[in-house]
């Protein structure tokens, strides 16, 4: 039920197959959200005490006080079966399975879920933003959205690469859980009106850059992602 | 041509300006007197927004930093657009805010692979940005990080979006920034490091750029910290100008 109310209000999947853009990614169904997608670097607790001792160096000088956030734009939103071309000047890349938070009702709190994965060209420093290595079209595949239930935050999900044996995680792992983060953010913006927060969790970097991908979670619909090398642009 | 957002009769509207300026044109052809408008940031739900930092070399110096060989881009969200003559909460914990008079470039046109000797012709208008930034709360971690960049309210946009025919050389802009009446920022989009239309082919050459998505394209030098109360006003040649009032000073149970 709550799927149909975001599908009337949020989500509008609609068929835009005479879009020579959309074309070219052969997505036949696109998901528009109306709000901003964050997501949060570092967040991984593995990830993060392996780079630690670098936050003490320049350019970072000091370690984060605050969560790190990017914003993933519009262009890389692409839904469940996607085929995501990869373009062949990206000799690597860092694919972070996720859990995508929408906030459409009462601000900063959540009322849907998602699966996602995000993905980016791999690139070691965080100092910059990395508009570039993030922000390619297709580059955030968002499974359908259910409604909220914490509980996802105590299972276990999988990402299964075919071919290769499944990898699991979880969120037991987040340096900020979602509430925390929610706390931290909502103290100078607001989360509302079709946001998305995507949690991070675990981070594998590939080499492999042609792979059928599917992430599944316990009571969501899984969401499949094909990874497929491009033409260099 | 010039168009506006507005808030009329409970809801968000576009509207255009009348020949002589002084009223809006609604869909419904009914006019609003300018003067009684209320101005909402003149942006598009969900759309792209890119901002330049250190994108004016003589900031960039100001700062301390060189002149970047490839450009800073950083992207926003919009719950901190705020219209014009709105009002920006005053940080709590900081006084280090400084007001950025920066020209807008709207895309018109799906942008992909698009050459910069073509690019202007997807640029469907302008407006003007007042970047604000809070030093305090910089840290170096995909800086400028968002508490410094996407706080609610604090990236007052607008009045409205002049049609990009209107504007001959959107690289010949003189803009100003004064705080209370007093001039703390005078440039020209002359002196920006990255041009717009180098900027929309470099985005367009990784990512597709849809109409609606917004570049803020940077600031010109002159670092002014601002007190609660403030009245700051950004100018922009050929634009018009954009007024905004720094709230108080926060209460201490705020955030």
């Amino acid at each position: 039920m709550a799927v149909e109310f975001l599908s009337f209000r949020l989500l509008s999947p609609c068929n835009l197959i005479t879009s020579n853009i959309l074309n070219t990614l052969n997505i036949l169904e696109v998901m528009i959200i109306t709000g901003t997608i964050y997501a949060v670097a570092l967040n991984n607790r593995d990830e993060y005490e392996r780079r630690e001792s670098s936050f003490l160096e320049p350019p970072y000088k000091s370690p984060p006080n605050s969560p790190v956030l990017y914003i993933k734009p519009r262009n890389c939103v692409a839904v469940s079966g996607a085929r995501v071309e990869i373009p062949a000047d990206i000799p690597s890349l860092t694919l972070a399975p996720s859990l995508a938070l929408l906030f459409a009702g009462t601000p900063n709190q959540p009322s849907a879920m998602a699966l996602a994965l995000d993905i980016c060209e791999t690139h070691a420093s965080v100092f910059r933003p990395a508009i570039r290595e993030q922000c390619r079209d297709g580059f955030l595949p968002l499974g359908e959205f259910v409604e909220w239930d914490p509980d996802i935050l105590t299972g276990v999900c999988e990402m299964n690469v075919h071919g290769s044996q499944a990898r699991s995680f979880d969120f037991a792992g987040l340096r900020r859980t979602p509430d925390e983060l929610i706390s931290e953010l909502s103290s100078y913006m607001t989360l509302s009106d079709g946001d998305v927060l995507l949690v991070g969790a675990m981070q594998v970097r590939t080499e492999r850059l042609d792979a059928q991908l599917v992430l599944t979670a316990p009571g969501m619909t899984g969401l499949k992602v094909t990874l497929a090398r491009g033409l260099a642009i | 041509m010039k168009r506006a957002r507005i808030y009329h009769a409970g809801q968000a509207i576009w509207a255009e300006f009348n020949q002589t300026e002084d009223h809006l044109i609604l869909p419904s052809g009914a006019l609003v007197a300018t003067g009684e408008a209320q101005w909402l940031p003149p942006n598009l739900p969900g759309s792209t927004i890119f901002a330049l930092g250190l994108n004016y070399a003589d900031h960039t110096r100001e700062l301390g930093f060189e002149p970047p060989s490839k450009p800073l881009i950083f992207l926003k969200g919009h719950k901190t657009f705020v219209g014009h003559e709105g009002m920006t909460p005053y940080p709590k914990g900081a006084r280090q805010i400084h007001p950025e008079c920066e020209l807008v470039a709207i895309i018109g046109q799906p942008c992909r692979n698009v050459r910069e000797e073509d690019a202007l012709a997807h640029v469907g208008g302008y407006t003007i940005a007042c970047d604000y930034a809070v030093r305090e709360f910089l840290e170096n971690y995909y800086r400028p990080n968002l508490r410094v960049k996407n706080r609610d309210a604090t990236t007052p946009t607008g009045p409205w979006i002049v049609d990009a025919q209107d504007i001959a050389n959107p690289m010949a802009l003189r803009l100003t920034t004064r705080v209370n009446g007093t001039i703390v920022q005078d440039g020209s989009t002359a002196d920006m490091v990255f041009s717009i239309a180098w900027l929309i082919a470099h985005l367009s050459s990784f990512m597709t750029l849809m109409p609606g998505d917004m570049i803020l394209t940077g600031t010109p030098h002159g670092v002014h910290f601002c007190d609660p109360g403030d009245r700051v006003e950004c100018e922009i040649e050929n634009i018009g100008t954009l007024v905004n009032t720094l709230g108080p000073e926060p209460l201490a149970a705020a955030g």
